[in-house]
C-alpha cells in the first residue's frame, strides 16, 4: 500500500498530494488520516488551488 | 483637481456645522502599536542576531566547538510617498464659503473652507498610512505570491489565502501582512495557522487557535509584549461573542471597560484592531519586531497649502512622507489564514 501523503505536514505541497491522490476522491484517501474538519477544510483550499491554476 | 460635488449659491443662512467625514484615529502612531524607527532617510541596516548553544560532556579535554552564532542582516529603504490635489477656491465665490473670504476681489481663500475642508486631508493622509503599513501589497508581491506552489502545511501559502492576495489592489508598499506572507524572495518563515471565515460564533476558538501556537518564550517577554493583530471587524465580533443573545454570559475576551474603543485581551494578549488587508487574516507577534520605518513620524499629519504659481490662483496641497514596514524574527509570528 502507498504510504499516505498528509497535506498537513511540513514540505508537502498540493501538487505532491494531488499526484499522491490519484483518481480517489480528497474524502476516501484522507479518511481515517485527517480528522473531519481537516478534510472540510482541505476539500475547499483546494477548490481555491483548481481555480487560481486554471486563471 | 478641480473642486467637486454639489454647491448651491447662497441665499439667506447656512447651518453652522459641516458634516465631516468619520475617520478612523490612526492608533497604529497614537497608541504605540508597533515599533518606530525614525531618521531613517535611505537604506539602513537591521540585524538581528541568533544564538543557539549545545551543552557537552566535560573531558577535561579540549572540546569541538558546538552550537552556532547567526547574524542576519537586511537592508531597509522607506518608500517615499506624496499626495497631491490642486484646486481652485474661485468656484466657492458664490457658496456659502464665499462669507469667509475677505473683501476685494483679488481675495477667494475662504477660511471656513481651510478649517473645515482642508483641515480634513492631514487625517486622510495618516489614516492612508495605516493602511498601507498595516494591508499595503506592490505588484511584485502579488505576482511572486501568485506564482508559489500552495500547500496545507508549514512554510506553504493556503491558496484560499492565494486567492484574496489576487483580488488585493496592488499599491506602492508591502506592508506588514505582505511581508509577513512573503519576504526576501521566498514565503514568510511565519507559524501557520489554517483559517477560515470568522464569525461570532467562532471567533474564540480561532482566536484560541492563535493563542495555542504562539511561542511560549513570547508570551512571557513582557517587555515587549505580543499582540495580535486583527481586523477591525473583529472588535465588533468578540464583543457579539462575550454577549450572545439568549445565551449564558461567555468572557471569551476581556475588555477593560464598556466603551466601543476600550482595549481587548484574549488569554492575557491584546488584541489590536488594524485595518488588515482583508478580514480574513490576524497576525501574532510582539511589537518589538513589527516596525513603522520613516523619516519623521509627524511628517503623516502634515500638508502644505501653497500657490501653484504666482500670477494665478490655482492652489495646491501636498503631503510627503516615506514608509517601510518591517517584520523582524519571522519564526516567531504566527499568521492567522497565512
Amino acid at each position: 500500500m502507498d504510504k499516505f501523503v498528509n497535506p498537513f505536514e511540513m514540505g508537502v505541497n498540493y501538487e505532491h498530494f494531488l499526484k499522491a491522490l490519484g483518481a480517489k476522491t480528497i474524502k476516501t484517501y484522507c479518511k481515517g488520516k485527517l480528522t473531519d474538519e481537516q478534510i472540510e477544510w482541505l476539500i475547499n483550499d483546494l477548490k481555491h488551488y483548481k481555480l487560481n491554476k486554471n486563471k | 483637481m478641480a473642486i467637486a460635488g454639489t454647491q448651491l449659491d447662497i441665499r439667506g443662512k447656512a447651518i453652522e456645522p459641516i458634516l465631516e467625514e468619520v475617520l478612523f484615529a490612526n492608533k497604529t502612531i497614537a497608541d504605540g502599536y508597533v515599533t518606530f524607527n525614525t531618521d531613517i532617510k535611505a537604506g539602513t541596516i537591521f540585524t538581528e542576531a541568533n544564538v543557539d548553544v549545545t551543552a557537552q560532556a566535560y573531558t577535561g579535554s579540549a572540546l569541538s566547538s558546538a552550537g552556532s552564532m547567526t547574524i542576519n542582516d537586511r537592508i531597509i529603504t522607506p518608500t517615499k510617498l506624496e499626495y497631491k490635489q490642486t484646486f481652485l477656491q474661485e468656484a466657492l465665490r458664490a457658496g456659502r464659503f464665499g462669507r469667509s473670504m475677505n473683501p476685494g476681489a483679488f481675495n477667494i481663500e475662504s477660511s471656513e473652507f481651510g478649517s473645515t475642508v482642508l483641515a480634513q486631508y492631514a487625517p486622510n493622509i495618516s489614516q492612508d498610512a495605516e493602511n498601507i503599513f498595516w494591508g499595503g501589497i506592490t505588484s511584485a508581491t502579488k505576482t511572486a505570491i501568485a506564482a508559489l506552489t500552495p500547500g496545507a502545511g508549514q512554510l506553504a501559502i493556503t491558496a484560499a489565502t492565494q486567492t484574496a492576495v489576487a483580488s488585493l489592489t496592488a499599491g506602492l508598499v508591502d506592508g506588514v501582512f505582505a511581508k509577513a506572507l512573503y519576504d526576501q524572495s521566498a514565503v514568510g518563515q511565519y507559524i501557520k495557522v489554517t483559517g477560515t471565515t470568522v464569525t461570532s460564533a467562532n471567533i474564540a476558538a480561532e482566536m484560541a487557535k492563535i493563542y495555542a501556537v504562539i511561542p511560549p518564550e513570547n508570551l512571557a517577554d513582557t517587555v515587549s509584549p505580543t499582540a495580535i493583530y486583527c481586523p477591525r471587524a473583529w472588535r465588533q465580533l468578540a464583543r457579539i461573542a462575550n454577549n450572545s443573545v439568549g445565551a449564558a454570559q461567555q468572557v471569551n475576551f476581556e475588555f477593560d471597560s464598556m466603551a466601543a474603543d476600550a482595549k481587548c485581551f484574549y488569554n492575557g494578549v491584546e488584541m489590536l484592531f488594524v485595518p488588515t488587508p482583508n478580514n480574513l487574516m490576524a497576525y501574532a507577534q510582539r511589537k518589538a519586531a513589527v516596525s513603522w520605518n520613516t523619516d519623521l513620524l509627524d511628517d503623516v499629519n502634515r500638508f502644505e497649502v501653497g500657490k501653484l504659481v504666482n500670477d494665478g490662483d490655482v492652489q495646491f496641497v501636498r503631503t510627503i512622507y516615506t514608509l517601510a514596514a518591517n517584520v523582524g524574527q519571522a519564526t516567531k509570528g504566527v499568521l492567522y489564514g497565512g
